[in-house]
């Protein structure tokens, strides 16, 4: 690439020596495309020049630092809040966790305490009152649904309790339809809870 | 290039907790921030928010300075990067949002009370505001910083080869552009 650009900057410069100089003002004058291509070259560098030294106003230049100041103490409050905040939220979590867990463990304890039902009173069983109602409301499908949900409590209640030890005197070959003697009343209340949502008679 | 011991000196203070130093060696380098800002951004107010961006670095990273270089090329490049990311995000922007309305208002007459600089530099930011970010950042470097095409590699991690060719092809488009504009 011919680059006159850096001829013509060394010429308006004064870096050419004076046969280079020479020579190019000869070039200048014969050349109509190179006389004009240095006046457009001039024209540039002479813009510049008119714009390189321009200082900004002292109003605007006394902004800077104060606005600096400001914008920092800004972030500085905002890295506080965003500090304590975190801190909160991760307080917020452990309360929040500590809660949840609670609820789960009293949960877990609920089989203990029908356990406790179980082996006090035998006659904690879906009373025949109860399961007339419960026939009189649904059809004979949605009874045979109603049954299968009603042994799968059982079967997990019994389990639960076995995997927690907490029961021994209940045999391990137990047939399910004996099963629902071991519900308490809180159980069966909250099976038929349960079943009386159409929501589970869906599934 | 310009250096000095005051500089070291300043920043040493700083590093120490004189947070006044920090405001002397930004009163001793607005200027030259700002303008740098202003060309490449090609108006107050981006210019204004590069510059408090560049501050905002300083007062960061002026603890890990480390002498390696002199503080004004240290500044200058912290400029002049942040200048071309303000670019990419301004472009980004208004990619996302077609209906943004951005306050172009000039402003210019707050910051250049000469009337004559002030048609000036709107004429030249003009012309340097349609040329590629790569090719205005060497005008602007070339002819505003009197960086060699050494000292503008080192800045921008630039060959000498791709500055010159940018380099020409910026000077003859803004020698289109300026030619019959008045």
């Amino acid at each position: 690439m011919i680059d006159n650009n850096e001829r013509f900057a060394k010429y308006l410069s004064g870096q050419l020596n004076e046969s280079e100089k020479k020579l190019f003002e000869d070039e200048l004058a014969s050349s109509v495309q190179l006389r004009y291509d240095f006046e457009s070259y001039r024209k540039v560098i002479e813009l510049v020049d008119s714009t390189k030294n321009i200082e900004i106003s002292p109003q605007y230049a006394q902004t800077i630092i104060p606005a600096f100041r400001n914008k920092s103490e800004v972030k500085g409050k905002k890295s506080v809040v965003l500090k304590y905040g975190y801190a909160f939220v991760v307080f917020f979590i452990a309360v929040f966790s500590y809660f949840i867990l609670s609820l789960f463990n009293g949960l877990k304890q609920e089989p203990q305490e029908s356990l406790a039902d179980i082996t006090n009173d035998g006659t904690n069983y879906l009373s025949a009152e109860l399961y007339s109602d419960i026939e009189n409301e649904f059809d004979e499908n949605t009874m045979l649904t109603i049954d299968s949900v009603y042994k799968n409590k059982l079967s997990d209640n019994v389990n639960e309790a076995v995997n927690d030890n907490t029961i021994d005197e209940i045999p391990e070959d137990i047939n399910l339809n004996e099963l629902d003697k071991y519900l308490s009343n809180k159980d069966v209340e909250q099976i038929y809870a349960e079943l009386s949502n159409k929501e589970i008679l869906k599934r | 290039m310009q250096d000095s011991s005051t500089d070291v000196d300043l920043i040493k203070s700083f590093i120490e907790g004189n947070e006044s130093a920090f405001n002397r060696l930004v009163a001793k380098y607005q200027e030259k921030i700002y303008w740098h800002a202003r060309r490449m951004t090609g108006n107050h107010l981006d210019a204004d928010d590069v510059l408090q961006e560049v501050l905002i670095v300083l007062y960061n990273k002026l603890k890990t300075f480390e002498f390696k270089s002199s503080v004004y090329t240290w500044i200058y490049t912290i400029t002049n990067t942040r200048s071309i990311n303000f670019l990419k995000r301004k472009k980004i922007k208004s990619f996302l949002s077609l209906n943004e309305i951005t306050n172009t208002e000039d402003v210019s007459s707050n910051i250049v009370a000469n009337l004559e600089q002030r048609q000036n530099l709107e004429r030249i930011e003009s012309a340097l505001k349609k040329l590629p970010v790569k090719q205005r950042e060497v005008f602007i470097m070339r002819n505003y910083d009197d960086l060699t095409y050494e000292e503008i590699a080192k800045i921008t991690g630039k060959s000498i080869g791709t500055l010159k060719a940018n380099y020409f092809h910026a000077l003859n488009k803004v020698k289109e552009l300026v030619k019959d504009d008045r």
